[in-house]
This record gives structure tokens, C-alpha cells and sequence, in this order.
């Protein structure tokens, strides 16, 4: 039995392959445009939360890498800020080796005048706005000049010691032994605690951190409150502004002998302090070279999730437009093919 | 004579057969020949039908509608994910693009440019979901509005059917009801794309409809399908449902509910899939006020947490762990106090965004330190840590809000491609029943064609009998003469 085949389904076969193919045409033109599924949620169905999840892992990524760069900018700061102070502190220990053999402190104060502005200006050291040396008080300058408030504090200490100014003639007077009570006592503790917040530093004790990688938090500074600088700075005054030219002979090698013990123990904490950032530093490249090789692993993920491979959308292309070609023949030769052109009048 | 008036009656049924080629629902013609008393009669016309075929069609009829109207809500809800060349607007990608902006920010807390930065992406992100839930909304509406033309359609078609039905029971025995009966088809047609259907033919030729849950359409006289439209759509409507002869044929988990049909498709859509969807997104916006909730910070806490960053409409209330606030993805807000227009975004960093900067909800020791990182570092983490969700959302229950975003696209797309695998596949089983009905009851024009050919030639040997015996006549005369 032969099977009829009406007309119009005959004419509407090929006319819904046009349909057909035109839309997948479409379809495959963006794919071939943009290199990327044409409808993800339709081609990915359960796997788009998956490439949603991949893309924003992979900017997210990215994005720790950038903000890890301005971190480091800040950290590179503090380790040559640090690296100044400990190479000043070391030419100030020399000079006082140098003085105490040589019994001649008379470039001393000025030189210890100069270095302690240098240490000033190297803890008010700024990164992208904020003072590196702050803490997490990070936006006020964390140590004021010696001239604004530490050196009236060291004045009032002295006054109240000796019952005299650093300027008086009197200061040859004081013995060896009370120096050091003094320096031990009532000036060292201009440099620790309270009266340190109060006449020195504005900076904040609590050092900064940051997330450098999505679990990982480390220290991003140090503050100007620490030891090691503290003992700097009373190193440095000690020399500068205690009248050492006038002092007696026992009590000038008494303050410069505790100076350098003060130098020394903060060039010590300084080392302590450039290892601390150090270590921040190499986790931070390590993480970033970490997240750099994840990136890279999540992007070739997301390329094969959603992206398409351009030689297959390309011949897909080809095939639709040859077929549609072929479609397009076909209504022509069908609508050919009735005997009514066949029938002569 | 019989020869001709057989033969030009059967011409005008191959006539009519040709012309009615492009009419779909027309079907073949049949002229059926008797041979009374020797001599060829046309008894009478009827028409080539297949009961089973039609009953396929009407079937996959309703499945393509529905699939088809699931199919294209699916769609619109899809741009709530954004497309492939911008899936910047999805809510796993702007919960990203915050969770990068407070990144940034950390990394130089002193900035107010990153403080900014952070608060207009929360501000993206609380917008995103209101859009989204906006479209949700919008879909619904769009489908409530689309069932009410639905069963307007429907019941059009009922009377239609009525008139058609009364006029072929009621024609005398014998007569020619085969166009009628074409018409009558053509409405089951296209009633059959509204709703799922089954027929029951009785004798007279009668017709019975009925949903194919089983309630009646049609049985001797339409019954009234009634469905009152909503007009506003929020999370917490509920559409109304369609009812036939009384009966609720729509409503869920009802035995009487219907299967099939852009109704059925529509349904789904109006009271399923794009509430649970909408349930999704509540969830992600009550995640989010969650992550960014502020606790008393005093040394032995007493006052409750409040909402941070992320409010519900400026509400200080921290919604209840682990179950839906309907609409919550609609009226979620970023805090005032935050907002660089009207507050302090630097309380992003220093907490306090719900007392305005005022104890116990400051997190940062000493308010207004620049360098303070401790609350960013926690919002970022939190960010990624598990809160319980409401399993009737159906996109997990113990995961981060950014999992759970993406888990809420994974559903999306999920049912995005099922619906278009199921439309397509619909699509397929319509037209091969459409080309079967049309192949066994359709007309092929070269067969008309060669028939009519027959037909000359049967009335052309007719005529020239006439003439033959005509001129035996005349010659007959003539030798009288």
C-alpha cells in the first residue's frame, strides 16, 4: 500500500526546517562571534551555578592580587623605612665607639640631633595615604617632631632630677652615679607607656593585617610604638639634648654607654621588626604565585564550561547554512513538482 | 445521463477537495458511487478521517502548549542571571563584586574612595535582588493575565463548539456534514492548546469534552470555565484558580487538576516554579542581611544583633534563621547611615552601621583609627561561611550565601534546559501528529488532480455516447423521412 502524502504537509516540511535552521543559525553565529555559549542556563542547566561560581572565583582571585599589590607597596615602604633606621642607628653606634675612646663628643649632639629627625621622618612614612608606622591609626601622623612636645617632656625630666636646666653651667656637677639613676629612671620612662602616647606618638599599638589570600590574614606594619624604636629615640636624646658637652668626664662616658646599649637593643628589635614584614612579604608572594596558578586552573575550567571551541561552532555554522541552502532548493524543486504543470489545456 | 451527473458530481467534490489544499483543517472529500439499478448513483460524501490520529494530535497538542508557555516564562526569568557576554547582574556575580570591593577596601582601610566603592557595590547587589524580584513578580502577572485570556478563549470556543455540534446532530439523515464536522475538529484544535483534553463521541454523531482530569466541558450544552485574575503580584499572593462546572481544575495537588494545556503550563509557572524562585531569592537577600548583621560589642553583650549594611526596608530586626521572609528579596535595602549620599560609609569599616556609630554595635576599638581591618576581614569571611536555609526554596540548606546563589542559577538553569529539551521535544511529537493526521485525512493535489483527468474522460466518454446515439437518431430520422 502506498502511503498519501498531503500537499501541505509536503510544502510545510521543508517550510519548518527553515524555521529550524534559522534559529540554530542564530545561535550558532553569537557562538562563533563571542567564543561563549549562546544561552548558558539552557546549554549548562545544572552546572550554571558552577560557572557562576568559577567566574567569580576567578575575578575574586584576581582582585585579592591587586589589593595584595597595594599591601605590598605599603610593606616595602616599612622594610626600607626600617632599613634607613637600622643603618643610621649602626653609624650612631660607631660614632659613639668612637667617642668613647677618643673622649671627644663635641660633633655628637648635632649628629644625634640630625639622626633622630631622620628617625622621625622615616616612622611618618606614607603609603598610598596612610602613615605606615600608625598602627591602625593610620591616618594621623604618628611622630610629632622633637621640638613639638618631647623635648619640653625631656626638659621638665630634667629640671625635676637635678633642680636645673640642661644649659646650666651647674651641669658639670652631677655625678656619674646620679646620671645613671636618671637615665635608668625618670628618662627612660619618657620613652615607654603613657608618656610616650603623650609626648611622642600619636600612632596606634595595635599593627595593621590584611586577608592576602581567602584564608589567610597576616601583620601588614609595625608601629612606631615599638620597643626598638623607643630605645632608639631615647638613644638619640640622650646624646642630643643632656648637655653631654658639659658634663663631667664619668658622666659623659655613662650616658654614652647607656646610649649604646640602648642602640644596640633597638638595632636588634629593627631586626626582629624587618623579619616580621619579611615573612609577610614572602607569604604574600607565595599565596599571590598560588592564586595565580588556581586563576589559571579556573579559567581553563571556565573556558570549557562556557566557552566554545571556535573550529566546532565554525563548522557548525557551515553545516546549517548548507542545509538551510538545501532547504531553500527543496521548496523550490517541490513546488515544481505538481502535474498541474504537466496538464496542457 | 446517470454517467454525467455522476460524473460532474464527482468533479465538483475533487473541486472542492482542491480547493480547500490549503485549508489545514479541511480534509479529504470522498464522493461515494452506488450502483442502484445498474446504474451509477452518488450516494453520498463523506470524508477521510482518523479518530486516532486526531486523539494524538489533541494530545500533543496540550503538551506543546504547556511546554512551550513554561518554556518562554523560563526565559524571562533567566534575565534575572544576566546573559553570557554580561553575567554582571546575577546575584552570585554581584555578591562577587562586593565580596571584591570590601577586599580592596581592606587592603587600604584610609581610603573613603574604597569605603564608597564597598557600599555602592552592597548598593548594586540590594538592587539587583529587587529587580530580580521585580521580573519574578512581573512573570507571575504576566501569567495570571495570560490563564484569564485562556479561559476567555476557551469558553469562546465552547459556544462555538455548541453551535457546530447542535447543527451536525441535528441534520437529516443523509446529508452532507462533512465540513461541519471539519469546523468541529478545528475547535477541538485549537481548544486542545488550552487545555488537556478528552473526547467522547455519542451516537448522532454527538461529541462530549471533558478536561483530561475528567471534569466536563461540554456535554450537550457548554459548561462555564470562571477564573478571577490578580491584578498586583507580590511574594505573598496567591493566584486564584480555574474552575470548570464548579470544580477547581487547576489548583495544586488536586486528583481534578489538569495536565496539560498553555492553562496547565501557565499554572506551573504562576504557582510553582516562579515562587520557588522567588523563595530563592528571599533567601539570598536574608543571607545577606545575616552576613552583615551586628552584634553588641560590650564585654558582656545584652542587647540583641541588629541588621548591618543589608536592612530589611530599614528595619533594625535580624530576620529568624533558617526560614523564608516572602518578598524580602524586594524590599532588601542597604542602611541609610552607610550610604555615602545621606551617611558615613567608613562605618563599613568601624561597625556601628546600625546605631549610627553609637555603642554597643562599634566594633572598632577606638572609632575613626583608619587602619582598623579586624570587622572588613570578618564581613569578607562570613561571606563564605555556612548559614542554614530554608529547604522549601529547594537550593540547599547549609551553605554560604554565595554557594547558595549560585546554587539558586544551578536550579534556574536546571529547569531552563529541561523546559527547552521538553518544548523542543513536544514540538517534534506535534508535528509528526500534525503530519500523520494530515497525510491520512489531507489532500494531494496530483491525486485530485489525476482523478479529475478520470473524471473528463469517464464525462467525455458519457458525452460522446450521447452524441453517437444522437446521430443513430438523426440518422434514424432521416431514413423515415
Amino acid at each position: 500500500m502506498t502511503i498519501q502524502v498531503s500537499t501541505s504537509s509536503l510544502f510545510s516540511i521543508p517550510r519548518n526546517a527553515v524555521v529550524d535552521l534559522q534559529s540554530q543559525i542564530a545561535k550558532a553565529e553569537t557562538e562563533v562571534s563571542t567564543g561563549q555559549l549562546a544561552d548558558p542556563a539552557e546549554s549548562l542547566g545544572s552546572q550554571l551555578g558552577l560557572d557562576e561560581t568559577l567566574q567569580a572565583q576567578s575575578a575574586n582571585l584576581g582582585n585579592i592580587q591587586s589589593s595584595n599589590a597595594i599591601v605590598q607597596s605599603s610593606l616595602s615602604a616599612s622594610q626600607e623605612a626600617l632599613t634607613q633606621i637600622a643603618s643610621d642607628a649602626q653609624t650612631f653606634e660607631n660614632a659613639i665607639v668612637t667617642a668613647q675612646s677618643s673622649g671627644d663628643v663635641s660633633t655628637l649632639p648635632a649628629q644625634a640631633q640630625s639622626l633622630l629627625s631622620s628617625l622621625t621622618s622615616s616612622l611618618n612614612t606614607t603609603s598610598g595615604g596612610a602613615y605606615v608606622f600608625g598602627g591602625t591609626n593610620s591616618t594621623v601622623k604618628p611622630i610629632a617632631d622633637y621640638s613639638q612636645g618631647p623635648q619640653a617632656a625631656t626638659a621638665a625630666a630634667f629640671q625635676t632630677a637635678f633642680g636645673m636646666s640642661q644649659s646650666s653651667p651647674q651641669v658639670n656637677t652631677i655625678s656619674a652615679a646620679s646620671m645613671q639613676t636618671f637615665l635608668t629612671g625618670a628618662f627612660a620612662n619618657l620613652f615607654q607607656g603613657a608618656s610616650w602616647s603623650t609626648n611622642w606618638s600619636q600612632a596606634s599599638s595595635t599593627r595593621t593585617s590584611a586577608l592576602i589570600s581567602p584564608a589567610n590574614v597576616v601583620t601588614t606594619s609595625v608601629t612606631a610604638n615599638e620597643s626598638a624604636f623607643q630605645d632608639l629615640a631615647n638613644a638619640y636624646t640622650s646624646i642630643a639634648d643632656l648637655a653631654i658637652g658639659n658634663l663631667g668626664a664619668t658622666t659623659q662616658q655613662a650616658v654614652l654607654s647607656n646610649a649604646l646599649s640602648e642602640a644596640g637593643a633597638a638595632q636588634q628589635g629593627i631586626t626582629g621588626l624587618q623579619t616580621t614584614l619579611g615573612i609577610s612579604q614572602s607569604q604574600i608572594t607565595n599565596s599571590n604565585s598560588q592564586m595565580q596558578t588556581q586563576a589559571s586552573l579556573i579559567d581553563n575550567w571556565v573556558t570549557k564550561l562556557g566557552g566554545v571551541d571556535s573550529y566546532q561552532a565554525a563548522s557548525t555554522l557551515t553545516n546549517l547554512t548548507t542545509q538551510l541552502e538545501t532547504a531553500y532548493s527543496l521548496t523550490d524543486r517541490i513546488s515544481k513538482l505538481s502535474l498541474v504543470n504537466y496538464l496542457t489545456a | 445521463m446517470a454517467g454525467l451527473s455522476v460524473a460532474s458530481a464527482q468533479i465538483s467534490v475533487v473541486s472542492r477537495n482542491i480547493a480547500n489544499q490549503s485549508n489545514a483543517n479541511a480534509s479529504r472529500k470522498i464522493a461515494n458511487v452506488v450502483t442502484v439499478n445498474g446504474l451509477p448513483t452518488l450516494a453520498s460524501v463523506s470524508r477521510a478521517s482518523d479518530d486516532a490520529l486526531l486523539k494524538n494530535l489533541l494530545s500533543a497538542n496540550g503538551g506543546q502548549a504547556q511546554q512551550s508557555a513554561i518554556s518562554d516564562s523560563l526565559t524571562q526569568l533567566e534575565a534575572t542571571l544576566g546573559t553570557s557576554t554580561d553575567d554582571s547582574s546575577s546575584p552570585a556575580a554581584l555578591i562577587g563584586a562586593l565580596t571584591n570591593a570590601l577586599q580592596t577596601y581592606e587592603a587600604a582601610p584610609q581610603n573613603i574612595a574604597g569605603a564608597q566603592a564597598a557600599v555602592t557595590a552592597a548598593q548594586d547587589l540590594a538592587n539587583g535582588l529587587n529587580s530580580a524580584s521585580t521580573t519574578v513578580q512581573n512573570v507571575r502577572e504576566q501569567a495570571d493575565a495570560v490563564i484569564a485570556s485562556s479561559v476567555d478563549t476557551i469558553n469562546s470556543v465552547l459556544s462555538q463548539f455548541q453551535q457546530v455540534n447542535d447543527s451536525i446532530v441535528n441534520s437529516p439523515q443523509g446529508a452532507d456534514i462533512t465540513d461541519l464536522q471539519d469546523q468541529r475538529d478545528s475547535l477541538l484544535q485549537k481548544l486542545s492548546s488550552e487545555v488537556g483534553i478528552t473526547t467522547v463521541m455519542r451516537a448522532n454523531n454527538d461529541m462530549a469534552i471533558f478536561t483530561d482530569s475528567g471534569v466536563t466541558l461540554f456535554d450537550k450544552t457548554p459548561r462555564s470555565v470562571t477564573f478571577s485574575s490578580t491584578a498586583n503580584f507580590s511574594a505573598a499572593t496567591q493566584g486564584q484558580a480555574v474552575y470548570a462546572d464548579g470544580v477547581p481544575i487547576t489548583a495544586q495537588s488536586s486528583p481534578l487538576s489538569i495536565h496539560a494545556g498553555r492553562l496547565a503550563g501557565l499554572v506551573s509557572v504562576r504557582d510553582n516554579l516562579a515562587v520557588t524562585y522567588q523563595k530563592q531569592l528571599d533567601e539570598v537577600a536574608r543571607g545577606l542581611i545575616t552576613d552583615f548583621q551586628e552584634t553588641d560589642q560590650s564585654a558582656t553583650p545584652t542587647q540583641p544583633a541588629q541588621a548591618g549594611l543589608f536592612t530589611n526596608g530599614g528595619s533594625l530586626t535580624v530576620p529568624a534563621t533558617g526560614a523564608v521572609v516572602p518578598g524580602l528579596a524586594a524590599t532588601i535595602q542597604v542602611a541609610a547611615s552607610v550610604d555615602p549620599s545621606t551617611g558615613n560609609p567608613e562605618l563599613l569599616r568601624d561597625g556601628g552601621i546600625s546605631s549610627n556609630g553609637a555603642a554597643p554595635y562599634v566594633y572598632n576599638p577606638t572609632p575613626g583609627q583608619a587602619g582598623y581591618t579586624a570587622r572588613l576581614t570578618q564581613l569578607i569571611t562570613n561571606l563564605s561561611q555556612p548559614l542554614a536555609f530554608d529547604a522549601s526554596a529547594s537550593a540547599g540548606t547549609q551553605t554560604s550565601v554565595t554557594n547558595y546563589a549560585a546554587s539558586s542559577a544551578s536550579w534556574l538553569g536546571t529547569k531552563v534546559s529541561q523546559a527547552s529539551t521538553a518544548a523542543s521535544y513536544s514540538t517534534a511529537v506535534q508535528s509528526t501528529s500534525s503530519t500523520a493526521l494530515s497525510n491520512a485525512t489531507g489532500v494531494n493535489l496530483d491525486n485530485e488532480m489525476s482523478k479529475m483527468l478520470e473524471l473528463e474522460q469517464s464525462y467525455q466518454a458519457s458525452a460522446k455516447l450521447l452524441t453517437s446515439v444522437n446521430s443513430l437518431y438523426t440518422s434514424l430520422f432521416a431514413a423515415i423521412q
